[in-house]
């Protein structure tokens, strides 16, 4: 997205108002200023223009204002950050607001405010909110597309346009390709279901399952631990709150950062160390958890969690660590003693891998280790001694470690300490998994009813751009195709529903090969609050609003201690012609002639109601809400929280695993998974390192360490900014300054290559290249770089194809993991050099 | 006169900027000024093993400073127009914008870098310690904002019989020069970090 692209909108955008004349007259450090060398739009705004209102006298933003009086004196509302909670973690927000306009922002300020309360305070994105909801670059009319696809050349045109020529495409689709060839991108704004419902109201759509964040461990944990604890463990709170918890151990997990806001598990770590746990963060990085404790990092090549873990597990097992008849009475596979029938007698559990009796028949012994995971042969057995030597383990992983295409077996290698530990089921323990969170029960995420979906035909979200390119060849042994054998069509329609998915996925010159082809995904309608890389493939193009626009049902979430839910009465309206997506949503469905059905005769903040009653009904019988308010409270008070009782997950299953059998087909905990045997042996594979192992191993996996090469001899990972919520906030200058877009470089790494802190270097690979600011700093393990994920591509693909904004996906591939077909990308091979 | 100052914890600070973020808020200003900044401290060797394995000393911890509102303000004592005042009753230091001709001088004084120059105005700001806020019996807003509770804000006699008489950590300057109202909780990294090669590793950041 180069400059001169995105200069259509600018002219458009800045537009006379009163806030903007009184920045003038002020003075003011200019707020909205594009900074010189960071902002997406390089170039100085274009002079402020006098202009009539809009006719529907829509709040004006501001180029910038100044605050010429004590803003928190201001009337202020509750409000929230921006969406899906960051990582669930959904904080509830003070806003100041003065003349339609945020003037200020304050963090929660009700319950207990002590350090070991629950008062859920904001994070530096959620402080950036007045810059977030009246930036100037806000998008502000539907749009059509006026050059060839990709070019970011739009006009303006009407509401009525915009909702008749999606309402045809929609039609001619269906009744040309079938409603199978329609699909929605998962959404970070507000993923309120709009479209989803309007969609199945049409006969439905093809779904896609699973997220970017943990798709490949929320699917493949159920085959070993059943459905029920899901991706996420016992909460965070277990590592401090009144148990005995005495090591906390985490792999590649980085709370600070992914859980930062709120009462979240950010702040439960700080509070199991001050509760005098130990700590211990694997990762390939000093991650931010680790700032202030670094004698707490465990340094660790990206990608071989799964090779400590085994190690971790040679050590205990042979050291007499293991309780083998408990874990044999919970467990299936975990020696010969409780294999499945028809895997007896082949030295196929996880004990004869570990000890070197099966499989590879290599002891997975701690010198075998420390040549892959790059960590001394003796600081192995160490680990593994603090583990075995802990009253109550905390052990938990964050989602990095398996979102490389090993993803799948490393998540449930990691989740095997715990579990012959027996670190598990009990409180002050965890899964080895996620660490857990709380989030309230009423619309979570500020919904109506998706509907009932007739295609009935999932992919793997990741998957979109493959299935757009050749969905009629995707299979469910090949390509993962749920709910059919085949797709059968290519996705002919998309829906990109407040999503930046171009930008966050691998290898984004095929992605730009594949969305500007017209000929194959015919029609794209986008809908976002700015301009951003995904919404530059539009054909239609619709201004999106917040969920401080609209009438919303917030439920507030923390890692354990609380719950609570969030009433948001609009009190900002939506900015010019900006609209909630459920009103033209409404639109379109009267065109097609299934209004009543879509709309029920609700309005939007009727549905809010609706969703807040339908789990009333419920408070009887969950504890936790049995206090919820009913809507006409909420609306009044707007804020209810209530404390939880401190739980940890699967505690009836250890408790007594006869009375309470896991969903899995042995009713236990299934160490070897016959299921997972069998789709390796029935599943399609195209790569040789692809295979669906029925026990958790080491496999390297595609792309690497054992694939860097002279040319190539770095290794690059990504992980979460802190100053965006994966993309979204790039915009926002403020934060762009204060969490500047960097390469980390070891000096080892820096000083061979004459690189110094600060300057700006070439990352590079045969996928694609880019420039971005180096930081030399010690705080990565030598031979890997890193840098977070999300940052806004810009590209001219066309012109040198370089990205100047600092976006690893244009370095990292695209294929996906075995079994979920999720995104194992955050890792590729590079070299780095000085510009 | 009732002098307050500020506690900061490096044991619970995460350098998430929170604090930076809620003060730009607060006070209106855009990327190119600090009030408060997060200091990135980081250094330590690493070492290869025979077999290819590393070790390291490796550390890293972050420093929220702002103004420390000091005993001997070098910004007031410098300014040439009497614009840098010490306050009689709190001894909270700010800038009076109806005096300040944004000369630089105090930018240059203060040991701490704090004062900055705002061009747009020709005037020199600086954190005045949320002086409303605290007349009103609260606390500054960047003490409000951080999520781990790293920072603390009183009378300095309090903050000192509570958490200790520690004004020194790396990088910030020696509290001899200026007498600074600032207390702070070392945490294990910071014990000798700068005599152990650290350097401040965000200077883009803070600039």
């Amino acid at each position: 997205m180069t400059d001169e692209k995105r200069g259509f909108t600018r002219r458009a955008f800045v537009k006379g108002s009163s806030l903007a004349a009184l920045a003038a007259a002020a003075g003011t450090s200019a707020l909205y200023g594009c900074s010189k060398q960071d902002a997406p739009t390089p170039e100085a705004p274009e002079p402020v223009e006098a202009q009539a209102d809009p006719a529907d006298g829509a709040l004006e933003l501001g180029d910038s204002y100044a605050i010429s009086h004590s803003a928190d004196q201001d009337e202020w509302h509750w409000g929230t950050c921006k969406s899906d909670g960051c990582g669930q973690t959904i904080c509830p927000l003070r806003y100041h607001v003065k003349d339609g306009a945020i003037t200020l922002v304050e963090p929660d300020n009700t319950g207990d405010d002590s350090f070991e309360g629950y008062q859920a305070r904001g994070c530096l994105r959620g402080r950036s909110m007045r810059q977030w909801h009246n930036h100037p670059d806000r998008l502000k009319y539907p749009m059509k597309r006026v050059g060839p696809r990709g070019s970011g050349q739009f006009e303006q045109i009407s509401w009525e346009e915009a909702v008749q020529t999606i309402a045809e495409k929609l039609k001619y689709t269906i009744d040309t390709y079938g409603n199978a060839a329609i699909h929605s991108g998962v959404t970070a704004i507000r993923n309120d279901q709009a479209v989803e419902r309007l969609l199945n109201c049409l006969g439905g759509f093809t779904y896609g399952y699973g997220d970017d964040s943990h798709g490949q461990m929320a699917r493949v944990m159920p085959y070993m631990y059943g459905s029920n604890p899901g991706p996420n463990g016992s909460s965070f709170t277990n590592a401090w709150k009144g148990t005995d918890c005495d090591l906390v151990m985490m792999f590649g997990n980085n709370p600070q950062t992914t859980r930062m806001g709120g009462a979240s598990a950010n702040h439960d770590l700080a509070l199991a160390r001050e509760h005098g746990a130990e700590v211990v963060i694997v990762d390939y990085w000093m991650n931010d958890s680790c700032v202030g404790h670094p004698e707490q990092w465990q340094p660790i090549r990206s990608g071989t969690d799964a090779a400590l873990a085994s190690a971790m597990a040679y050590v205990l097992i042979t050291e007499g660590f293991v309780d083998e008849e408990w874990v044999n009475t919970y467990v299936v596979g975990y020696d010969e003693s409780t294999m499945p029938e028809s895997a007896q007698g082949q030295n196929k559990s996880y004990k004869d891998y570990i000890l070197g009796t099966g499989y590879d028949m290599v002891p997975k012994t701690p010198e075998w280790a420390a040549p892959i995971t790059l960590i001394p042969a003796e600081r192995i057995v160490e680990l593994a001694h603090k583990l075995g030597n802990a009253k109550c383990a905390f052990v938990s992983q964050g989602w990095g470690p398996q979102r490389h295409t090993n993803g799948e077996s490393t998540c449930r290698a990691i989740a095997m300490l715990p579990l012959i530990t027996g670190n598990i089921g009990r409180l002050g323990t965890n899964t080895g998994m996620r660490d857990g969170v709380t989030v309230g029960m009423a619309n979570p995420f500020t919904t109506i009813p998706g509907g009932v979906n007739n295609v009935g035909i999932g992919i793997s979200c990741i998957s979109l751009m493959d299935a757009i390119d050749h969905g009629r060849d995707f299979t469910a042994t090949h390509d993962g195709v749920e709910g059919a054998d085949a797709l059968g069509t290519d996705i002919k329609f998309l829906f990109l529903d407040g999503t930046n998915l171009a930008n966050q996925r691998g290898d984004l010159r095929r992605t730009h090969e594949i969305l500007k082809d017209e000929s194959k995904c015919e029609f794209i309608v986008a809908q976002d609050m700015f301009m951003t890389f995904t919404t530059n493939y539009a054909d239609i193009l619709l201004p999106g609003i917040t969920r401080n626009e609209c009438d919303s049902v917030i439920a507030l979430a923390t890692s354990g201690e609380s719950i609570g839910q969030l009433y948001i009465d609009g009190f900002l309206k939506p900015p010019f012609e900006a609209r909630n997506n459920y009103d033209w949503c409404t639109e379109i469905a009267d065109i097609l002639g299934v209004k009543e059905a879509y709309a029920e005769g609700r309005t939007w903040k009727e549905w809010q109601q609706f969703q807040w009653e339908s789990i009333l009904p419920y408070k009887d019988f969950l504890p936790d809400i049995k206090d919820m308010p009913t809507w006409e409270q909420i609306e009044k008070d707007h804020l209810w929280k209530a404390e939880v009782p401190l739980v940890a997950k699967m505690t009836d299953y250890f408790a007594d695993p006869e009375a309470a059998p896991l969903d899995t087909p042995s009713g236990k905990i299934e160490v070897y998974s016959e299921r997972l045997a069998e789709l390796n042996d029935t599943w399609e594979f195209d790569n040789e390192a692809d295979f669906i192992s029925p026990i958790p191993v080491y496999t390297p996996g595609v792309e690497s360490y054992e694939e860097l090469t002279d040319e190539y001899p770095l290794y690059l990972s990504g992980w979460h900014p802190r100053g965006r919520f994966h993309s979204t906030f790039d915009n926002l200058e403020n934060l762009r300054q204060a969490t500047r877009q960097q390469l980390f470089i070891n000096p080892v790494d820096a000083d061979s290559r004459g690189i110094k802190n600060g300057d700006m270097v070439s990352v590079k690979n045969s996928r694609g290249e880019v420039h971005v600011e180096a930081r030399v700093t010690p705080r990565i393990i030598p031979g890997q770089v890193g840098m977070p994920e999300g940052a806004w591509a810009q590209i001219d693909f066309d012109g040198d194809g370089i990205d100047r904004g600092g976006n690893i996906n244009v370095l990292c591939n695209s294929h996906p993991s075995p079994l979920a077909k999720h995104n194992g990308n955050n890792s590729c091979i590079c070299q780095v050099t000085k510009l | 006169m009732t002098q307050y100052g500020f506690y900061f914890d490096s044991s619970r600070c995460t350098g998430c900027k929170t604090c930076e973020l809620a003060c730009k808020d607060y006070n209106d200003l855009g990327a190119d000024i600090l009030m408060r900044k997060i200091i990135d401290f980081e250094g330590g060797a690493w070492n290869k093993g025979a077999d290819g394995t590393w070790t390291t000393e490796a550390f890293g911890y972050s420093v929220s400073a702002g103004c420390n509102h000091c005993d001997n303000p070098a910004c007031a004592m410098n300014c040439p127009t009497g614009a840098m005042v010490k306050d009689a009753d709190t001894g909270l230091v700010s800038s009076n914008p109806e005096v300040c001709i944004g000369c630089g001088t105090c930018v240059q004084s203060c040991p701490y870098e704090v004062p900055k120059l705002d061009t747009a105005k020709s005037q020199c700001v600086k954190c005045d310690g949320c002086k409303d806020r605290v007349l009103a019996g609260g606390k500054p807003m960047c003490v409000d904002a951080c999520p781990l509770h790293a920072l603390d804000f009183g009378k300095i006699e309090d903050l000192r019989s509570r958490y200790g008489s520690v004004s020194d950590i790396d990088p910030l300057p020696d509290s001899s020069l200026t007498g600074p109202n600032l207390v702070v909780k070392l945490t294990q990294a910071a014990e000798g970090a700068g005599s152990k090669g650290g350097f401040v590793a965000n200077p883009l950041e803070v600039a």
